[in-house]
């Protein structure tokens, strides 16, 4: 009899706390799938209805293609000039810097990675003097990214097994050689995995780009730097049934990006290649 | 043919932590010299002041001086000291993003050699006097994992010989090796020593008295006893020395 009880007892209690927990998942879990669900079905429909219509100059199938090419635009250029800066400082925090230089650089990198994005707008807002263009926004998510590709290079090229360093420097090869031959070929695919990450976190990043926007032009859907996040922002404040389809539209291209750029992360890190 | 290695008072440290104190040693041309002691003695840190690995590590430091030949290492290039000094590491360490051909070639190729054809003989060569050549001549463009840890260990003796050392440093290259490894090993040791100078460390001493014409016994970073092997196992002048090879301690 007390055997009984005292296995229905458990079995309650271990039905209670997996219901709990699936509870808990569900809440964490749900509001992302509806704004997932949402942004799906209404972007397409947004998609279908801009560019079902005529392409014409200021048509908002036209401003939206704009923005998206600018969007890829600036991202490729920033991209362009943080990724070999950040791996190279990656590599002298990793493989040149004493004990406690490595540290330090690790020590303020976490910082700045962990400042908000919007301050990378304003230094870069504060330095060009409020002029909006494309190179502010380029400079500004550098600014913005340079800290977070360092902290990722540093800690996957730090993961690379000292023995296979000692194995290329025992054989006479100096330093700058071991780097080439063999830490960055092993530390490669958790290397582009970890940038794609970056990349994909830069692209839909809208704050540091907001401080630098010319507001008017931007506002009244002229033209100006605009890239997607941007559009996307100025067509919410904007109102109005045009721009509700054109949110969802903008939403539906920014998730996809990041969703291919994440896609394309977790391929190359795939073990088994 | 190999050369001479001389430590006069080499001492190192790491930060404040004492590891060697004032090792004098001489090891000779085309002899098996056995470092054997307990672990933590200093023993590996040693041979990695012979070839200038020590100094790569953060915070470490040395004093004393090193002669190959009659010329101080410290003052040579290290790059040029690691080509004539080479070294096997205690855990097998083939680079795993190259076949096994450029793990052998991959050490000639840094030096400036481009010829393919040269490189492969050369590589063969290399894997011939490291006993491997019949068991991978099939598979050299596999990557290297796909041998066993005891063929790794030779991979990596020769990816060592392929760039023409005088002195080959082995750091314990057994210890993660089953029985038949090692014997292969210490056969191709016996057998290298007539080109090379060999310098191994071990905390076997089955394998010290098996391999090495001279022996030295290191204990807490100090050289207690050197001597013949023959000697040192059989009429040690040190207590301590003594204690060890009979087993009392370590």
């Amino acid at each position: 009899m007390t055997r009984v009880s005292y296995k229905t007892g458990r079995k309650l209690k271990n039905a209670l706390f997996v219901s709990i927990l699936s509870l808990m998942t569900s809440l964490a879990v749900l509001p992302l799938l509806s704004l997932l669900w949402s942004i799906g079905v209404q972007g397409v429909a947004a998609l279908v209805g801009l560019f079902g219509a005529p392409l014409s100059r200021g048509a908002a199938s036209a401003v939206l293609a704009s923005a998206l090419v600018q969007s890829l635009i600036t991202a490729a250029a920033s991209v362009a000039i943080a990724m070999p800066l950040g791996v190279a400082a990656a590599i002298y925090s990793s493989q040149y810097a004493g004990l406690r230089a490595g540290r330090t650089i690790r020590f303020i990198m976490d910082i700045l990675s962990g400042l908000p994005s919007i301050l990378s707008g304003m230094v870069v807002f504060v330095l060009l003097s409020g002029v909006s263009s494309m190179l502010a926004g380029v400079l500004a998510l550098v600014l913005y990214m340079l800290p977070v590709v360092v902290r990722m290079a540093d800690q996957v090229l730090v993961a690379v097994p000292v023995a296979y360093i000692e194995g290329s420097l025992a054989l006479g090869a100096s330093r700058i050689q071991t780097i080439f031959a063999v830490v960055l070929p092993t530390a490669g695919k958790n290397l582009v995995t970890a940038l794609l990450f970056v990349v994909a976190r830069m692209v839909g990043e809208t704050a540091p780009l907001l401080v630098i926007l010319d507001g008017g032009a931007t506002f009244q859907g002229k033209a100006g730097f605009q890239p997607l996040p941007l559009r996307l922002y100025s067509a919410l404040a904007q109102g109005g049934s045009v721009s509700h389809q054109i949110v969802y539209a903008e939403a539906l291209i920014l998730l996809a990006i990041i969703v291919a750029v994440y896609g394309l992360a977790r391929w190359v890190g795939r073990s088994d290649r | 043919m190999g050369k001479a290695l001389e430590a006069r008072g080499v001492s190192a440290r790491f930060n404040e932590q004492v590891i060697l104190r004032e090792v004098t040693l001489q090891m000779p041309a085309n002899q098996v010299t056995a470092i054997i002691g307990p672990p933590g003695c200093g023993k590996s840190t040693f041979i990695r002041c012979l070839n200038r690995l020590h100094e790569t590590t953060p915070g470490a430091t040395l004093s004393g001086e090193v002669l190959l030949d009659g010329h101080s290492v410290y003052d040579m290039d290290p790059t040029e000291v690691r080509r004539s000094v080479a070294m096997i590491f205690h855990r097998p360490n083939p680079f795993p993003t190259m076949s096994i051909l450029d793990n052998v070639a991959v050490g000639l190729r840094l030096h400036g050699l481009r010829n393919r054809a040269r490189l492969a003989e050369s590589a063969e060569q290399a894997l011939r006097r490291a006993a491997l050549w019949d068991e991978v001549k099939d598979r050299l463009h596999l990557y290297s994992s796909v041998l066993s840890l005891g063929q790794q260990q030779r991979l990596c003796i020769a990816r060592a010989l392929a760039i023409d050392p005088v002195v080959v440093l082995m750091d314990e290259p057994a210890s993660t090796l089953d029985p038949l490894s090692t014997l292969v090993i210490e056969e191709l040791i016996e057998e290298l020593k007539r080109q090379y100078t060999i310098i191994i460390v071990t905390h076997n001493l089955q394998q010290a008295a098996r391999v090495a014409d001279k022996t030295a016994f290191f204990l807490d970073g100090e050289m207690i006893e050197q001597g013949t092997t023959t000697a040192l196992f059989t009429t040690p002048q040190d207590k301590r020395t003594a204690d060890y090879v009979t087993g009392r301690f370590g």
